[in-house]
């Protein structure tokens, strides 16, 4: 039964994610591909600078470079377009009243919470893996890199990186669903982790520890969406429904 | 035993400094239509919250079906269908995608949902819109949408919070009507606020007045009429040939008009109705027809509040 309203309201949240957003997921994806040529641009002039021409490890070097700069996109992007999604799924539903028809059928504003989360963090997933799509055939027919896949590579881009993306988002649902003032602190959150993380990776790429951060990431991310699932459980149902005073 | 779908019992809410409910009591009865009116401010819709669950009493007692709505909201849910001032849609659906939400929420079974999407359609009159965008809809055909949502669970009790707010008087006309029919055939009780005291009129069983967060009166339209001191008469058309001077020895302070041979009296409850038709049978007058000419419950409610604010 749970099932099939989860289902139900996924559903729903989609539509509206698709319906709402298709030029702002286009533009994310140009977005995406202008950091990622930014970077590896910039690790191409160093390595040229460096070594002259091409040598092997210094090759070798770079195409590792450009695999863990693929591990961002995930932190930048879900977190990018799942905020935006967020914007309407959870401030614009509750400041429209559009949360209290929902609550009034008997479900749980925790089992509401997860379903937004879910739709927003999937939407954004399904929006990173077309940035990745899109990084990987600029890598190949544009800078003519090959990217060296490892197996904590793959994991970091396709696993943790979303699941620390998550967790963020998971933060932001709470602040949402806590604070009138949200939208100002949703068009101010996002663009300031996503400059942070551009900074972080385009100085120092190489010095990264992947497994190390990795498995810290992925603990500390996990810990935080369960914190913020009993925050959600303890706030009150007038307030997340945007009619607490 | 008739007992409340809908019970409160000396609550008061407090916001901050503001105390918007100042221990209201009320009950809404199995099948009837309960309204609140008011002006604004005067708690309406702070009452629907708290009824709903959404807003915890400071003291006194909310229960639902016997329940408490602030912690057992979810076994309400199924039983309960509201409408709200905000209409909430959703609406980058359609129509149809709108209402298949709330009836997969609800749980109904596939065979059986399809059909009734289509039945509130209907009855709503939005069939041949039930697959456009919601926000291609006009704010009449949204409350309609509305209305049909709050009614796809087949619901024992209806919470509407001005639901004729925004739309324009067809609009109002054709809600009413759809909203009439169904608590007709449905025998769902209602608990509505509303500002359109016309239409209140026409619905309700029972009238609330809440004012400061307080509730003055409770009652039926007739009865408001009658507490509101507003004048109330009956007008009694006579047969011709009626001996007049036994008329005016037995009604003196009565407005008789010969050339039309009508009698018009005031009356101050249905008491005196019958006493004074049981008066005129007594006296061999022969009555053609009866009416009530009364006042409006726009007037009882200003008169009300008049009072209410000299206190």
């Amino acid at each position: 039964m749970k099932e099939r309203v989860f289902r139900a309201l996924l559903k729903k949240e989609l539509l509206e994610v698709i319906r709402s957003y298709k030029f702002y997921i286009f533009l994310t994806v140009l977005y995406s591909m202008f950091l990622e040529w930014f970077i590896v641009r910039n690790y191409v002039l160093i390595v040229k600078k460096n070594e002259g021409m091409y040598s092997i490890a210094a090759s070798n070097l770079l195409r590792q470079s450009v695999g863990i700069s693929l591990i961002y996109v995930a932190p930048m992007m879900i977190t990018f377009i799942g905020n935006l999604f967020m914007i309407r799924n959870f401030i614009h539903d509750r400041f429209s009243g559009a949360l209290i028809p929902l609550l009034s059928t008997g479900i749980s504003t925790k089992f509401l919470w997860k379903v937004k989360l879910a739709a927003s963090f999937l939407s954004g997933y399904a929006v990173f893996l077309v940035c990745i799509i899109a990084n990987l055939a600029m890598m190949k027919f544009y800078f003519k890199i090959p990217i060296l896949w490892s197996f904590y590579l793959i994991v970091t881009i396709f696993f943790i990186s979303p699941i620390v993306s998550l967790s963020i988002l998971a933060i932001f649902s709470v602040i949402y669903w806590t604070f009138k003032a949200a939208q100002i602190i949703a068009s101010s959150l996002p663009n300031i982790l996503v400059m942070s993380i551009w900074a972080l990776v385009s100085k120092r790429p190489h010095v990264i520890s992947l497994l190390k951060i990795s498995t810290a990431a992925l603990l500390i991310s996990v810990i935080l969406i369960g914190i913020c699932s009993m925050i959600i459980g303890k706030l009150r149902r007038g307030l997340i429904a945007g009619v607490g005073k | 035993m008739n007992s409340g779908v809908i019970e409160l019992s000396e609550v008061y809410k407090s916001f901050g400094q503001v105390e918007a409910l100042k221990g209201i009591s009320f009950e809404v009865r199995r099948g009837e239509v309960f309204s609140l009116i008011g002006p604004n401010g005067a708690g309406k819709t702070t009452t629907i919250l708290t009824v709903l669950g959404y807003h915890e009493p400071d003291k006194g007692n909310v229960k639902v079906f016997g329940k408490d709505p602030s912690k057992e909201y979810t076994q309400m849910g199924e039983k309960t269908g509201i409408m709200i001032e905000k209409q909430g849609l959703f609406e980058r659906l359609t129509g149809f995608e709108y209402l298949d939400l709330f009836a997969e929420v609800y749980g109904l079974q596939v065979e059986i949902k399809t059909k009734r999407i289509k039945d509130l359609l209907e009855i709503v009159r939005l069939s041949s819109r039930a697959n456009d965008l919601i926000r291609t809809y006009s704010q009449g055909m949204k409350q309609r949408l509305c209305l049909a949502r709050c009614l796809i669970n087949k619901p024992e009790l209806l919470v509407l919070d001005e639901p004729f707010s925004n739309i324009d008087p067809e609009g109002r006309r054709s809600l009413i009507e759809i909203l009439s029919k169904i608590v007709q055939e449905t025998k769902s009780s209602v608990l509505l606020t509303s500002h359109d005291l016309r239409e209140v009129e026409r619905i309700s069983d029972r009238i609330a007045i809440l004012n400061k967060g307080k509730i003055i009166k409770i009652g039926s339209s007739a009865s408001l009429k009658f507490e509101g001191k507003t004048d109330v008469s009956i007008v009694i058309r006579l047969k011709p040939g009626n001996n007049e001077a036994v008329i005016s020895r037995l009604f003196p302070n009565s407005n008789y008009d010969a050339e039309k041979k009508e009698l018009r009296v005031n009356i101050s409850n249905d008491e005196d109705r019958n006493r004074i038709i049981r008066l005129l049978i007594d006296n061999k007058i022969t009555i053609l027809s009866i009416y009530d000419d009364i006042s409006t419950l726009e007037q009882a409610y200003f008169s009300l509040l008049g009072e209410e604010d000299l206190k």
